[in-house]
Parts: structure tokens; sequence; C-alpha cells
């Protein structure tokens, strides 16, 4: 089923939408919560409580692209459930690598304390990366926004993962840069 | 900043840029390229070093003991990046030259108060720009700068980028908190390199452009343990008076995997002594890491620095099987504040006396407990995981019985 017959599902209050949403992005929303939490079970509960979300936000939301919405639902709801056991049951995940990486550009100062600072935050990275090619760009956002494994981001390009792992640190360190020149303080 | 806010403001990117990167996920390409051997060297190497002569430490008398003050114990280890845990085929791959011997008795090490604070804003409250000032002359003229090849500034922004910060923060609906825009180091630059020196004397030396290594000198990211070593008598001939140590004893420390299999490696220095609590202080305190990148160029040296003038006592300290039986009752603190669990000693496989820098330079015994909670594989053989425990040195009536550090020991309620 195409995501626009699916939407309308959602926009007609039409419970098969939910069905169909699981049929075609279980899998891939599985992996985007498995790529943070590192447990099968609770990455299981991130994606029901995707279409759960999903469905109390559609209509009014109608999602040009919906598995990147639906991606953003479980993305957020993972994060959530990350912090939740921030203390108590942090497993080794996709995410505590990138953490790992993103900890040697970042120093302990500040931290957004608002939505809005985060807005802004948010585009002065958009900003930055409209700057770079879009090879580096994509493999970014894999790393940062998706998760995804520097192997899995080297088989999606054909590298190496040493390659993978350069573009990646040159993004940082050239984001880093740019932001700091920007006002910000990271 | 902590990465998982960086993480939240990616929430928050252009859709525009999810949907391309979304695309090509679940792809496969054939690879071109045969794998680089070395992989890139994480900017993260960050590392640990220090210069400054560590003066004679008084051993505890016995008739000084009560006036010793108490002590509290942090409970800060995360650096927010997850509990402190090491991935390891076996505990034999994680390595230092750490003086300290279990054999060798010690009735009492010295603590030291930390001097630099840290505002709200975990910008250094009382920073000493005199010391930090002498600090960078100092590592200046180690490098045969003299003043007139350098001027020394600060990382405080000029007044155009003081607007335009406050032009932003006030357009959020916010204002410049008090000392926002104090600076928070010292850096002096000139045409082949910069030199910062932090708050907490800490000098980071970066080179532009990298040096060059000989080409039978390999020392990157993922050199091994007989690349680091041959990388560190190079080292520690051709940068003689930047390590600056009357006899420099080579330490290669690390070892630790990433979830790729990758071991990481430091190649590191500090300062060997006749005397046994010294060494232990010079390793402690006293350290110069030098730091390769992927491309097997010196891109810096790191010497930390932290003032030790503030001495508060030299504290009897418990011993090694002392500290083993906290462990076991849940006298200790780690990252995983509410995990509060018995510790099998059995379990245990390593353990080293360290110093850790909170308010308090205090020495604890830090135990590596292989975990059976996670699992790893690489090339086919399991990846063990070794959680880093720490039982304080010091004996317990020394400690601030208020103090609600977590893991057990101490979490009473104290009225």
């Amino acid at each position: 089923m195409t995501d626009e017959l699916i939407v309308s599902l959602y926009w007609q209050r039409n419970e098969a939408a939910i069905k169909h949403t699981a049929d075609k992005y279980e899998r891939y929303l599985t992996v985007i919560a498995k790529n943070i939490l590192n447990d099968i079970e609770e990455s299981k509960e991130c994606v029901n409580e995707t279409y759960l979300k999903a469905w109390n936000s559609m209509p009014e939301q109608r999602p040009d692209a919906l598995s990147a919405y639906l991606a953003a639902i479980t993305r957020t709801t993972a994060l959530d459930v990350y912090r939740s056991r921030h203390r108590s049951k942090r497993i080794p995940s996709e995410l505590t690598s990138s953490l790992d990486e993103l900890g040697n550009m970042l120093s302990a100062q500040g931290s957004p304390e608002s939505e809005l600072d985060y807005k802004q935050l948010a585009r002065a990275i958009d900003k930055y990366l409209s700057t770079i090619p879009p090879q580096s760009r994509t493999a970014f956002i894999r790393r940062y926004y998706f998760f995804d494994s520097v192997k899995d981001i080297a088989d999606g390009f054909g590298f190496s993962r040493s390659k993978v792992k350069s573009i990646l640190f040159r993004t940082r360190q050239g984001l880093a840069e740019y932001l700091r020149n920007e006002g910000f303080t990271i | 900043m902590k990465g998982i806010d960086f993480c939240t403001a990616m929430s928050y990117v252009s859709k525009e840029y999810i949907e391309e990167a979304d695309k090509l996920r679940g792809m496969t390409v054939q690879k071109k390229n045969k794998a680089i051997k070395f992989a890139c060297l994480a900017a993260s190497l960050t590392i640990i070093l220090f210069a400054g002569a560590v003066g004679a430490h008084r051993i505890y008398k016995g008739s000084k003991l009560k006036a010793l003050p108490m002590l509290s114990v942090e409970n800060d280890i995360s650096n927010g990046n997850g509990f402190e845990g090491y991935l390891a085929l076996n505990i034999s791959e994680l390595v230092s030259e750490n003086p300290w011997d279990e054999a060798k008795s010690l009735k009492a090490l010295p603590v030291y108060k930390n001097p630099v604070t840290y505002n709200k804003m975990q910008r250094p409250a009382n920073a000493d720009f005199d010391k930090m000032r002498e600090r960078l002359k100092e590592i200046a003229e180690r490098f045969g700068l003299s003043e007139q090849d350098y001027t020394i500034s600060d990382d405080s922004p000029d007044e155009e980028r003081k607007e335009v910060i406050t032009k932003k923060l006030i357009d959020a609906g916010g204002i410049v908190p008090q000392g926002y825009f104090d600076p928070t180091y010292l850096i002096a630059e000139t045409d082949s390199m910069t030199i910062k020196v932090f708050a907490d004397l800490s000098v980071s030396i970066d080179f532009e452009p990298a040096l060059e290594l000989p080409k039978d000198i390999h020392c990157s990211f993922n050199s091994s343990y007989e690349d680091c070593l041959r990388a560190a008598e190079y080292f520690k001939a051709e940068f003689e008076n930047i390590i600056g140590f009357s006899d420099p004893i080579i330490n290669i420390n690390g070892g630790d995997r990433d979830i790729y299999g990758e071991q990481k490696l430091t190649v590191s220095f500090y300062d060997n002594s006749d005397s046994y609590l010294e060494r232990i202080l010079n390793y402690n305190f006293s350290t110069v890491t030098f730091s390769c990148y992927e491309d097997e160029k010196l891109h810096g040296i790191r010497i930390m620095s932290p003032d030790l003038t503030q001495k508060v006592g030299d504290y009897p300290i418990i011993s090694v099987s002392e500290a083993r039986a906290m462990l076991e009752n849940g006298e200790y603190i780690n990252d995983n504040n509410n995990d509060i669990k018995k510790i099998d000693t059995e379990n245990v496989e390593k353990i080293e006396l360290v110093y850790r820098q909170d308010r308090y330079f205090m020495p604890y015994y830090k135990f590596y407990v292989k975990s059976y909670d996670y699992h790893h594989e690489y090339q086919g053989q399991q990846l063990n995981t070794y959680i880093a425990y720490y039982v304080p040195a010091v004996k317990s009536e020394y400690l601030e019985p208020s103090q609600l550090w977590i893991g057990g020991f101490n979490s009473r309620d104290v009225g």
C-alpha cells in the first residue's frame, strides 16, 4: 500500500491504518529504536507507541514522507526511554557510540534550555549541512539522526569503515567550528 | 553541551536532509576500496599529562589523624556518554604502567583540594589567569619561543561577536547571564602551533600543519601496542624538552575496543622517581600524551597539570582486602547510580589505585568487574565488558556521612 493511502486511512480514522503501517514499517522502525536502545523488547514497545502517536497526530498532521515522519516519532520515543534509564540501565548501543563520538567535539559547557534553543541550534546545523558535500551530509544524518552503525553506512556507500569514520570526524570538526563561530556554546 | 542534547537538536534539522539520508538507508553498495589499515583517530584521544613538580609529601602521623578534615565523596564520574565500561577480549588487553603495586604497603596517601570550581554555566569560577599565563610562557619556552614570538589572548569574544550573541539571546527571550563572556582559557598562536592553557592548568598544544613522522613510525588511533611503543621511543627522544621529565616512563595505556572490535591505545609519559609515592602521584597528576590521527601525523600534545598546592592532608587508607569487602557490600560508586546491586567479587578481574579529580583529588580503588549483561562479538570471539567500580581508599571515618553517594555506601539519610 502506498504511503498516501495509509495516511488517508489515518485521516479517515480507519484502524486498518495501523495494520498497514506495521506491515510496511515495523522492521524499519524497530531498527531505529534498537539503534538507540539495543533492547528488542523496549524497541518493540517504542514502535507500538509510534503507531499510537501517529494515530493521535493524524489528523492534524499530513506527512509528505510517512517513513521519515514515523522515524521521527520512534526516534523521539526511544530517546525518551534512553533518558529515563539514563543512569540505571545504560546498554552500549549505536546511540552510546554516537554520543562518545560527539563528546569529542562538545565541551561540558552549557546546554539548550528550551525548545527554542534546540531549534536555533538545529537551524545552525542545517546551515552548516547545506555547505558540505551531500555524501558527508548523508553520512552525518545517518549516524547522528538515525544512529546507523558505521558499518551500515559504509556498506551503503561502498566505502571502508575507516573512510566513513574519517568523513564523520571531519564533519564533526567542521560543524563544531562553525557553531562556535556562530556564537553557540557547545 | 552533552551529546544527548545535540541529538535532541538533531530532531529539528531539516526534513529535506532526513529524507535525503533515509532514501539510502538499507542500501548496500559493493565496496570499491580496500580497507584502510588505520582508522581515524578520534579527537577524543584526550590526554593527560602534566609536568609540574610534585613536592615532598609528608606521610601521615598517627597523632595528627583526628585533625584531618572530613572529605566528601563525589559521584560525577559520568561524562554523559554512558557507564564506565571497557570492551576487551580479556582483561590483559587493558594496559597501563600504573606504578601502584598491591604488594607494596601504603599506610596513607595525600588528598588535595581542587582549586578550580565551576559555575552554573560550567565555566571556571575562579580561574587564576596569572598562573595560567605563567604556565603558557613556560610551555612556549620549551618550544624555544620567546615572548616576542607570540601574543597571548583568550577565548572571550570580541565586541562584535558579543553583540551578535547578545542579540541572539535577547531574540530568544533571554538575557546575557553575568560572566557569560568571561574568558575560560588563554591562547598563544604561532605560524605552526597553538598553545592553550585552561583553568585547571592543563595544556593543549595543536600543530598546524600536523607534524610528519618518520616512515618507520606508525602512530594512529588503532596502532598496535608495538607500534605505539616505537612511536613513544621516538617522541621521548624528539620531544625530550617538551616532555620535560628527568626520567620519563612510557605509558602505553588503554587497550579497550569499540563495538567494532577496534582497539585503542594511547601514548603517554609520566616521570619516574625513586619514591614509590611520588611515582604514584606522577602517574596520576603529571602526564604528557601525544595525539596522532588516522593520517599517522602528530596533531597535538596534551599536558594536564592540576594545581596541587592546596593539600588537605595525608589520609590513612584501607587495604585492598578491606576495599574488596566494601565492594561486595555495595559500598562503592559507579555510574549506574540507581543500579544498586551486589557485586560478586569473583568477577573482579583487575584492581588499580587511581586518583579521581572532583572537588578533591582523592585516591580510590578501581575494580574492573566482568559483566555478563552485555554481549558483543569480534571476529567470532566474545568481547567481554568490564565495568569500573570505585571504592574510596581513604578510611570511611574521614568521609562525610551526609553525602548520599550512590551504590549503597553511606547512602543513609542523615537528618
